[in-house]
């Protein structure tokens, strides 16, 4: 272990981390049709170029490879479908399909045409194999509540959801 | 405690014994000497040939003498049980650690095993659920049928059994949480609940699944691997952890391909 000279720019050599990080996004819009928690899928993790990667992850399932503190921040790209009255929508942090406390953020979205970002941050000590979720519920169904992928002409994707993990220690 | 009883016992026997002594010791001195005629011409504190001790002299001299030395000795005799005692302390308290290390060899020992047991229990679950998923593709229902029903019960008793080793893994932890490390406990106990709380599941299409396969898997290797690193030597887990490794997720596909055949 531990951080073994900068050869991050020669061609054909893995680099290799001494703390973990991971950066997750899904390029899903996911939107519930129920009043229970859900979890947030994620699908792509960002590219090291040959490197190790020091977090893995399934689906909604972001699994820790490195005892210690880190620091999460996820951003649910939030909106809905039809309707204009005001609809709250949750979104928190699980760990080990259990509810992390003072997790939860709220946003409200008004109307269809609103797009908004809501951050969410954590900072909890995580062992090796603990599986992290970031968990969704909002106030109504049939609204089409939930987090967009949007595709600008021109412009890369918007994922649904951008989630970066750091270790701090 | 009974042999730390009846030492104190002893000790105090000894004192009281040593107590008594030493008061009819000075006690005879001081009535001798009180006794005793001297000659008028002698100072209090005169002593030669012709001037015994005056009483009072008799009682400091005497005091200083015999006080200090039974003091002395009895110091030295306490000394020796003190010191006889810290050491019979020593000895259990090394023979209580020794229990302890004991105990935790073997409560680590277990649970490697418990938990590579969890593994093969979780796979052979996994493995009745392909069999059940490729028994759709049968062509004969009735056949079809009875292999699916048969699997079903096979899975809630690999289902139960998958709980009963689960509950033996908390056991040993109720039961060492006392040798072993808070943070090892709380990461086992936490794998319990995690794969406890995760059910064989039928989707839409009738097929059935066992949702976070891979990661349960995964968390337990990981455990496992943990485990590993126990010394029996210095009864410590190694904090050298292997970091980082090749990916242990498999992909989804494998299990799709598995059960299509």
């Amino acid at each position: 272990m531990g951080l073994r000279g900068n050869t991050a720019n020669q061609p054909g050599t893995n680099r290799d981390y001494r703390k973990a990080f991971g950066q997750f996004s899904s390029n899903k819009t996911q939107r519930l049709d129920s009043l229970t928690a859900h979890e947030i899928e994620l699908d792509s993790q960002e590219d090291l170029a040959g490197g190790v990667h020091t977090i893995d992850f399934e689906k909604g399932d972001i699994v820790i490879k490195q005892s210690g503190i880190y620091l999460i921040i996820a951003c649910p790209q939030i909106g809905k479908v039809r309707g204009t009255i005001p609809r709250w929508i949750d979104f928190w942090v699980r760990l080990n399909n259990v509810d992390v406390q003072n997790s939860n953020i709220r946003a409200v979205v008004m109307d269809p045409q609103e797009k908004t970002v809501v951050p969410l941050n954590s900072v909890l000590p995580l062992n090796r194999g603990d599986t992290l979720n970031i968990m969704m519920a909002v106030e109504s169904m049939g609204e089409g509540l939930g987090i967009e992928a949007i595709e600008p002409d021109g412009e890369p994707t918007i994922p649904s959801i951008i989630v970066t993990l750091v270790q701090l220690d | 405690m009974k042999p730390s009883i009846s030492h104190f016992q002893g000790t105090k026997f000894t004192g009281v014994l040593f107590f008594l002594a030493f008061l009819a010791g000075t006690s005879t001195i001081h009535f001798a000497a009180g006794v005793e005629e001297r000659d008028s011409t002698c100072e209090r504190f005169d002593w030669n040939q012709s001037c015994d001790l005056s009483p009072t002299a008799h009682l400091l001299v005497g005091d200083v003498l015999i006080a200090g030395g039974i003091g002395g000795v009895l110091a030295f005799i306490f000394y020796r049980l003190e010191h006889r005692n810290q050491m019979k302390i020593d000895k259990i308290l090394e023979s209580q650690q020794a229990l302890n290390d004991r105990r935790k060899d073997y409560a680590i020992e277990h649970l490697k095993s418990t938990l590579n047991l969890t593994l093969f229990a979780m796979s052979t679950i996994r493995g009745s659920i392909t069999h059940y998923n490729a028994a759709r593709m049968l062509k004969e229902k009735s056949d079809q049928k009875w292999i699916q029903s048969t699997i079903l019960s096979q899975l809630k008793a690999q289902e139960g059994k998958l709980g009963r080793i689960l509950q033996n893994v908390r056991t040993i932890l109720t039961a060492s949480n006392d040798v072993l490390e808070p943070n090892v406990v709380s990461r086992i106990w936490g794998v319990c609940n995690y794969i406890i709380g995760i059910e064989v599941q039928q989707k839409e299409d009738g097929t059935m699944m066992y949702p976070k396969y891979n990661v349960c898997i995964l968390k337990v290797r990981y455990l496992i691997q943990h485990l590993q690193t126990y010394s029996p030597v210095n009864h410590l887990f190694s904090e050298n952890e292997e970091p980082y490794e090749s990916p242990l997720i498999p992909s989804e596909l494998g299990e799709v391909k598995e059960v299509q055949q």
